[in-house]
Formats: structure tokens, C-alpha cells, sequence
């Protein structure tokens, strides 16, 4: 398995990035995560999207839908792709320790 | 320079990848993509990647097997691989498919008509690996070679020798997801030969002995189907609480304010969706909803494990997954006691259900198994719904017609009288109907985002279906016209997102794609505000 | 009896059986998954655009619009005009259905020369100053067909033969008895249409030989051309069977029993019953998700291969 560097310790990650151990998550992780995917700064609008899919997430065991979380965070998909380049699926997901996503999506 | 051409006998060479890739020999697209520039890149993979996975076909690697680690293991897959060859042509073993795979070994008489309707091999710029007959070639010689009795001398007398040797089982693997089954090979075949069919046996041989197949259709396809409920990993309080959100959604835009039907005893109808409708194209499901409720159905979804689900991932790989899916979904129907089950915009979760499952399905899991472009049609038709087209008359809309549905199902005509009723401006690609192009995402590719397999899903296996929807607007392909694709398949979506992405086609061409119920409920009278939102999903 | 006769005999033989063998084994394979591919011609009304009953709501309750007419048309087009072929491969099309129908024209000769060996047998006079029309007539058909049989043979195996030859794409997936077979069809093609040429013009030697076998007497001196001729069809005959030439018994299973096969599994059916006695089948194949030594409902009924599921 390929591994990611966080600096002080190396995670477990698939050929995509994204966490083999989705439990083994915490905020450490997500900052470097998110440097790697493009992200200059976790910002409290940041966190806001990361939480919210992390809790959805431990609640539903996947990810919620791409409307829901606009609707439920506030921003609309512009915007959170400004604030993840790589969008919410390949980017926020990821940083929140999301596993990939899979099936006709 | 002139690379020296690929033979049959070139695939159980050692050394590195038989192919390289290079866009500039594909098929030249249509404006405005006739320029090199446009073309995306088919990203090689790093030398660590190359180190852990078999990738000796064209440097592209779908499957992501790993490199054995020792000679030992590679003797020990080979003969398994040998096991699963012989089983193939065993009729207890395969009696599922042993008559047409036999015809197709035995009969071929080599007159390569299959390759000029296999548009991965024509838009590839005849890349010879790709060749339907290249494929079925290696297995016809592994057959005759080592499951027909005197084989050993035989083919080498005949001069069709092959070695059966790690590389060329790498390379027949990785080789068995370059097709997308559309099955074009076989509707063109004069023997009936069908090279399609060919690429799922090898593919089962994989899985069904060895235990190889892409993570994607078994381990988080039918397998987290069947077990967590959903090939998205969906649950069933998941699949609630999008329900609930899609129900909030229709009030919002629409002001319908309406519950969904879930597990409704005393129903009429069992409606299947494909699950990743409700996550990436909730408006499709939503506009089913809209439309039965405005029909007055008396129908029900399922939030049973998998019965919200109705894909069937085996159908592109095993037998034994297909099976499972198809008597769960069965078996879900019977126990609601439903007079049929519709399925959704899905083309292989139709075939799958419909043709295929028919031999499988006995007694009374034999549950009814209808369309919904059919079922849909029927609504339509009946005058329940009101409907204007002018709704739909700022954009030009084609259509494309998703191959399980169409030609492995003969579902041509009503996905057509829908959008003439509800589109003003409909203009057919070509060729359409039974001998359509795929969308280049079937057989599983859509599902299938490995390291840089995306990248030949898109300019290989994408490029006749670009080419096809640029030439049906090529008068109005400036941005400043709407123009609509409407492919009524899941999968079939997917790809075409994809595709368009990396390619820039809604920015550049303004051609959005969707689904079919999506136009019926923006031309319904009762719906004060447009139901199509004209942005990129 | 000369050898050449018993070479004769003994081919048809080994024609019949052979075929008939073949015939019987591919049609005692296991029923198969539905495996359609549209258009399906027997689907009335619907065979134009590649239609289906899937088109209909409720289909299963209305009664099943099935044309063996239009089956009938189908097969006949793609026998007698190679349709598929001329569709989607025309540049082969182009030797492969004169050669072809040169075929059938020699399956034609066979036919008048047997029923001219028949009359002869009933003691008609069959001879060229036969007053009698029918029997000049078909003295005249005979002569027609067999040329037209020789030459479109010639003409098409020859052309099969060097598109085989010289394009790259055919050459490099042609296997020793695609060579074979033509080559074999070319030669006795050539040798047929020089011996007709040079020593039988009224095919009065070869009707002579029919008659000879059909009435098992032995037969008299031949020129030498035709003795190869027949030595050659002799062999070819043999040999048919177990090539590739035989998919014109395949092909109707391939279009029958596969392409065309949309029998729906009706509740309390034989099909249905062909169905179960599969299921009952053991599954051999030993991937973990696999339940080995298990049949396959018990297999499908579960989620994975472990016992207890």
C-alpha cells in the first residue's frame, strides 16, 4: 500500500490517497490530507464541510449526497470547489477520511 | 518509426508493455477537438506503480493486479488458470454460456468483418491488440491447445501455437477489460461468432477460479452489494434519509408536497433505481417520482438490503454474483407481493434482470420484469400527465441509445416516442438504435476509476461516442446553442460525464447530458418553474 | 469396383456422419443463458427496426407475435445473398458470395446430374438426340449451372485466397487451414472447370458416374482430369467436416439458439424445467466467493461461498 506522509508519521492510503483506515481519522491527518490536495489553510468554512461528511459519514457509512451537503453547509458546489480544488468527492471526502467513493456515481 | 506489428504470438513474450499509447494515432475527432492540444492526456504510470502492478499490455493497468512476488506463486496461478480454462468448456461448469462459447471457438473463419464495427479498435487508429479477433484469437488457441484432446501436437501442426506463460496471463486479463461487451463484433459477425461474449468468459475464468477481478465490480461491487445493501456502500438508513432529502427537494423546487412510497405492502409495482441515481443524479429518480405520483401509480420502492439497489455488477464478470443479485432482487419483489418490477434508467441492471436472470429466475421468483422507457412511454401515452414541449423547445436534443437496453434488448422505439412527444427539437445521431456506438463506459469501465485507466476510458473507448454527439450538432456546436444529450443509463451517464470533462464539452460546446425522466417532467404543465437546471453535474 | 468409387462411398460416409454427429452435439449442449442480440427477425412487426415484446407494456399477458416468416426471410437472405457479410465487410463480400454461390451452383450440378442418372436408371434416353424437351432441357441447365458453378468457385476462392494473402490484417490471423481449405476449393474448382473444358463438355462421363454409383454398378474407364476431379471432391468431402466450412450447420445455431433465442422462461414451461435441472448443477469452481460442491440455486441463494450462507 502506498503510504502518505504527515510529517511526524505516515498513514496507510489507496493508489487514489485516500485513508485505507477510515477510523484511524483525526484533525492532524485531515490538515495534511488537505495540503496535498491543494488546500492552503483549513479554514473554520473548511472544517465546517469536513465535519459535517465525517459525521454523516460515521451515521450513514458513506458519504452524503453532493446537494445535501451544500444544502446543509450553507455553500453552493462553486464554492466549495474553490475552497477544495479538487471537488467534494475527490477532495473534501478524501480529507475528512472518507473511503472512495464506489458504484455508478 | 514504424513499430513492427503485434502478432498473437507476441503476448506470452517477457519483457515490458507490447503497445505504447499515443493520442496522435487515434481517430482524429470533429471540430472544435481537431486539434492535438485538445486531446487529454493518457497519464503513464509512475515507476513505483509500474514495480506493483501487471501493466505488459499498453502500460495502462484496469485491473491493478500485483506483481507476483516469487516464481512459485506465478507456477501456482498458472494452474489455476489452466483449471478455470477447462472448466470453462465444461457444460456442468459453464453450462451458462458453454453452447454460444464453443460456436464462437470452433466457427470463426477469420474474415475480420468484427473488427470494422469494433469502435475501440477503429478509433484506437487500429491498435492490433484491440482487435475483437486478437482477444478471442488467444483464447481460441489456449482452448485448442490445452482442452482439446491432442491439442499439443495439433497446434503445433497447425501453426497456431501458444504458450501459455505468466505474461501472457497478465496480459489476457488486462486484455479482457479493453472491450465494453457492447456486442457491435457480434451483430456484424456472417457466422453469428460473437467475440463479445468471449471477453466476459475470459473475465469469468479470472473470477470465478482465480478470485481476480477489479475491486470495483466484486469486493465494492457485488459484494458490498449484496452484504451492505448498495455497490455505492448506500445502507438502508442511508438510503432513507436521501429519500427524505429528494423529497425536501421536490417541495422546494416544484412545490409538490408529497411522500415517496417505500416498502408499501399491497403495491402495484416494485420501481428499481440505480443507486448512484440518488447520489450523483438525484433529479432522475426525483422526476420518476413525479411523474407515478402524477399518474396516479400505485408503485413502491424497496429499502430492503439491495432492493434500492438494481444494479448487477456479475453480469460484466461471474456467473455465481450475477445469480445472487438477480434472485435477491427477485426475491424482494416476491415477498411485496408487486405485479412486476420497472427498472430504472440502467441499461445492465435491464439486461440483467430481464434477459439474462430469465434462466435463472424459476417458479415464483419469476416476478414480471418491465422497462421503464416502456413503462414510462405507457404514462405518456396515456394522456395522465400535462404536457407542452414547447417547455423543452429552447434546446436540440439526440439521444443516446445505452447498448443493454437497445441492442441486447430491442428496446428502440418507446425511449423515442417519448422525446418526440415531450421535445420539439429531437435530431437522431448515427448510426442509432440496435447499432448505436456505447458510450465507451460499459462492460464496468464507468465503475472503474484504477490509476490511469480512466484516462483510456476516455480517449479510447469514449472517442466514437464524442465523435458521434459532435457530429449530430456540428452546425450549432458554437456555445451559444443548448444542446441536449439525453442517455437514459446510469452508466451510460457516467461515462458520458466523464468524457465531457475532460474534454470540455459542456463549456466549450454547451452540450448537457441527462436523463429521459427528467424531460417528460420539465414539459409538465403543472410544474410552475422549469424542472432542467442548465448547469453542469 | 474401382477405388475411385469405394473413395466416393466412403466419403459420403464420413460427410454424413460427421455432420450428423456435429448437428447432435452442439444441440445436446446445456441450455444456455439468454444471450439476445436485435434485430430478431421473427419479432413481427418489429424485426425492421430491431424491435422487441420488450417494447409492450405487460408483454408477458398478451399472446406472442411470433413470425416464423420473417425468420424464414432472414435466413434466406443470408444464405442466398451473404446479407451480414454484405453489410458490414463489402470488400470480401465481393469474392466471398460468388464463391459461394459458386458453391451452390455445384450442389445444383449434383442435383441434375443425379436426376439425369435417375432417368437414365428408369431407361429414359438421356442421350444428346433426345427428342424430348425436358430432357435437352435439362442437359442445358446442367451445363449452365456447372459452368457458372466452376467459375464463380474459381473467381471467389481465388480472390478469398490472395485478400488472405496479401492484406496484412487477414494474413496475420490466418491459421494453416484457412490456407488449406481454400486452397483445397481453388484446386478442385480448377481442376472441375478444365476437365469439363477439355474432356466432358456434355457432362456425359460424370452423369455416367452418378448413374454407376447411384445404381451400384462398377463403373468404366474416366479421363484422367476427371478421375482427379473426383478424387478431389472425394477428399474435400472428408474432409468438410471437421473444418471451419461446417458453420453452415453452427450457423443455425448461433442464429437460432443464441442471436435469436428470446424464449421467455413461462411459469410451469419444459424451458422451465431445462432451467431447474441446470441449477441442480454442482458448481466446480473453487474462488473463494464461490460455493464450491454446492449447486447453483443453493449457490445463488446466498451471499458468499462459506458454508451456512
Amino acid at each position: 500500500m502506498p503510504l502518505f506522509d504527515c510529517g511526524s508519521f505516515n498513514i496507510e492510503v489507496d493508489e487514489d490517497g485516500f485513508m485505507q483506515d477510515t477510523g484511524a481519522w483525526n484533525q492532524e491527518i485531515a490538515g495534511a490530507l488537505a495540503n496535498a490536495e491543494g488546500v492552503a489553510e483549513m479554514t473554520e468554512n473548511h472544517w465546517k464541510i469536513v465535519n459535517y461528511l465525517r459525521e454523516y459519514y460515521l451515521k450513514f457509512g458513506i458519504a452524503p449526497m453532493v446537494r445535501k451537503l451544500c444544502k446543509e453547509t450553507g455553500f453552493s458546489l462553486k464554492e466549495i470547489y474553490t475552497m477544495f480544488p479538487s471537488g467534494p468527492a475527490k477532495g473534501a471526502c478524501k480529507v475528512a477520511g472518507l473511503a472512495k467513493p464506489t458504484g455508478c456515481v | 518509426m514504424a513499430a513492427k506489428r503485434i502478432t498473437p504470438d507476441d503476448i506470452s513474450r517477457p519483457g515490458g508493455q507490447l503497445v505504447e499509447l499515443d493520442p496522435a494515432q487515434f481517430r482524429p475527432l470533429p471540430s472544435p477537438y481537431d486539434k492535438l492540444e485538445l486531446e487529454p492526456k493518457i497519464r503513464c504510470l509512475t515507476r513505483e506503480q509500474m514495480d506493483r502492478f501487471e501493466c505488459g499490455l499498453d502500460g495502462v493497468s484496469a485491473v491493478m493486479l500485483p506483481r507476483p512476488e516469487s516464481e512459485n506463486d506465478k507456477r501456482a496461478m498458472l494452474e489455476k488458470f489452466l483449471a478455470g480454462l477447462k472448466r470453462l468448456f465444461n457444460g456442468h461448469d459453464n453450462w451458462t454460456f458453454l453452447q454460444p462459447l464453443l460456436l464462437t471457438m470452433e466457427y470463426c473463419s477469420q474474415c475480420q468483418t468484427c473488427s470494422g464495427a469494433c469502435r475501440i479498435f477503429e478509433e484506437s487508429g487500429e491498435i492490433e491488440i484491440y482487435r475483437p479477433g486478437y482477444r478471442s484469437g488467444i483464447l481460441r488457441r489456449l482452448y485448442k491447445k490445452y482442452v482439446k484432446s491432442g491439442g499439443k501436437i495439433l497446434s503445433r501442426l497447425s501453426g497456431n501455437d501458444i504458450d501459455l506463460t505468466w505474461n501472457l496471463l497478465a496480459r489476457l486479463l488486462e486484455l479482457s477489460y479493453r472491450c465494453t461487451i457492447c456486442r457491435r463484433c457480434a451483430q456484424a459477425c456472417p457466422i453469428g461468432v460473437d467475440n463479445g461474449l468471449v471477453t466476459r468468459e475470459i473475465r469469468k475464468i479470472f473470477s470465478q477460479e482465480l478470485g481476480i477481478a477489479p475491486k470495483q465490480l466484486h469486493e465494492l461491487g457485488t459484494v458490498q452489494h449484496l452484504r451492505k445493501g448498495s455497490s455505492t456502500g448506500m445502507t438502508p438508513p442511508g438510503f432513507l434519509d436521501n429519500i427524505e432529502f429528494m423529497e425536501d427537494e421536490i417541495r422546494e423546487k416544484t412545490g409538490l408536497d408529497f411522500k415517496w412510497p417505500i416498502d408499501k405492502a399491497g403495491a402495484d409495482i416494485l420501481l428499481v433505481h440505480n443507486a448512484g441515481e440518488y447520489l450523483a443524479w438525484p433529479e432522475n429518480p426525483e422526476a420518476f417520482a413525479i411523474i407515478l405520483e402524477a399518474a396516479g401509480i400505485n408503485y413502491t420502492l424497496s429499502s430492503e438490503l439491495s432492493g434500492y439497489d438494481g444494479v448487477n455488477y456479475g453480469v460484466w464478470y461471474d456467473d455465481m454474483q450475477l445469480a445472487r443479485v438477480a434472485v435477491r432482487h427477485a426475491g424482494i419483489a416476491k415477498k411485496l407481493g408487486v405485479k412486476k418490477i420497472v427498472i430504472g434508467e440502467c441499461g445492465h441492471s435491464h439486461k440483467s434482470l430481464t434477459v439474462i436472470a430469465d434462466r435463472i429466475l424459476t417458479g415464483d421468483l419469476n416476478v414480471p420484469r418491465e422497462s421503464s422507457l416502456t413503462f414510462l412511454n405507457e404514462i405518456v401515452k396515456s394522456g395522465r400527465l400535462r404536457l407542452d414541449p414547447l417547455r423543452n423547445a429552447d434546446m436540440q436534443v439526440t439521444l443516446h441509445d445505452p447498448c443493454n437496453m437497445v441492442r441486447l434488448m430491442g428496446i428502440v422505439k418507446p425511449q423515442r416516442e417519448i422525446i418526440k412527444a415531450v421535445c420539439p427539437n429531437f435530431r437522431e445521431m448515427m448510426p442509432n438504435g440496435v447499432e448505436n456506438f456505447c458510450c465507451g463506459g460499459g462492460g464496468g469501465f464507468a465503475i472503474m476509476p484504477n490509476l490511469n485507466f480512466p484516462d483510456w476510458r476516455i480517449s479510447v473507448a469514449g472517442r466514437a461516442k464524442l465523435r458521434q454527439v459532435l457530429d449530430v450538432f456540428q452546425d450549432i456546436i458554437s456555445s451559444e446553442h443548448k444542446k441536449f444529450l439525453c442517455a437514459p443509463c446510469s452508466n451510460c451517464k457516467g461515462q458520458i460525464r466523464d468524457l465531457f470533462s475532460a474534454y470540455g464539452v459542456f463549456e466549450r460546446c454547451n452540450i448537457l447530458y441527462g436523463g429521459l425522466a427528467e424531460l417528460i417532467v420539465n414539459a409538465m404543465t403543472d410544474i410552475k418553474n422549469p424542472f432542467q437546471q442548465w448547469e453542469w453535474r | 469396383m474401382p477405388a475411385l468409387q469405394i473413395s466416393i462411398y466412403a466419403s459420403l460416409l464420413i460427410f454424413a456422419v460427421g455432420i450428423v454427429v456435429k448437428t447432435i452435439k452442439i444441440s445436446r449442449m446445456p441450455i444456455h443463458l439468454r444471450w439476445d442480440l436485435y434485430p430478431i427477425p421473427h419479432e413481427k412487426g418489429k424485426e425492421r427496426y430491431g424491435g422487441s415484446r420488450h417494447e409492450d407494456s405487460d408483454w408477458w399477458t398478451k399472446p406472442v407475435r411470433s413470425s416464423i416468416a420473417g425468420e424464414v426471410k432472414e435466413i434466406a437472405r443470408e444464405i442466398f445473398g451473404l446479407k451480414t457479410l454484405h453489410r458490414y465487410n463489402r470488400g470480401l463480400w465481393y469474392f466471398s458470395f460468388p464463391f459461394h454461390l459458386g458453391l451452390y451452383a455445384l450442389i445444383g450440378l449434383i442435383v441434375l446430374l443425379s436426376t439425369g442418372a435417375l432417368l437414365m436408371m428408369w431407361g429414359v434416353d438421356f442421350s444428346a438426340d433426345s427428342a424430348s424437351l425436358y430432357i435437352r432441357l435439362i442437359r442445358f441447365s446442367t451445363i449452365v449451372v456447372g459452368a457458372l458453378g466452376w467459375a464463380l468457385g474459381l473467381i471467389g476462392s481465388a480472390g478469398l485466397l490472395l485478400t488472405r494473402t496479401l492484406r496484412k490484417n487477414y494474413r496475420e490471423f490466418s491459421s494453416v487451414s484457412n490456407y488449406f481449405d481454400l486452397l483445397l476449393l481453388l484446386t478442385l474448382f480448377a481442376v472441375g472447370l478444365s476437365a469439363w473444358l477439355s474432356a466432358d463438355l456434355s457432362y456425359d462421363f460424370l452423369r455416367t458416374f452418378v448413374h454407376d454409383l447411384i445404381s451400384f454398378s462398377a463403373t468404366g474407364d474416366l479421363p484422367m482430369l476427371i478421375r482427379i476431379e473426383i478424387s478431389l471432391a472425394a477428399i474435400f468431402l472428408a474432409y468438410l467436416p471437421f473444418t471451419t466450412m461446417t458453420h453452415f450447420v453452427a450457423k443455425f445455431f448461433t442464429y437460432h439458439r443464441v442471436r435469436w433465442d428470446d424464449s421467455p422462461n413461462a411459469p410451469g414451461s419444459r424451458l422451465e424445467r431445462d432451467v431447474v435441472e441446470a441449477l441442480g448443477n454442482r458448481v466446480s469452481w473453487t474462488a473463494p466467493h464461490i460455493a464450491t460442491g454446492k449447486t447453483w440455486s443453493e449457490g445463488a441463494a446466498g451471499d458468499r461461498g462459506e458454508p451456512g450462507n
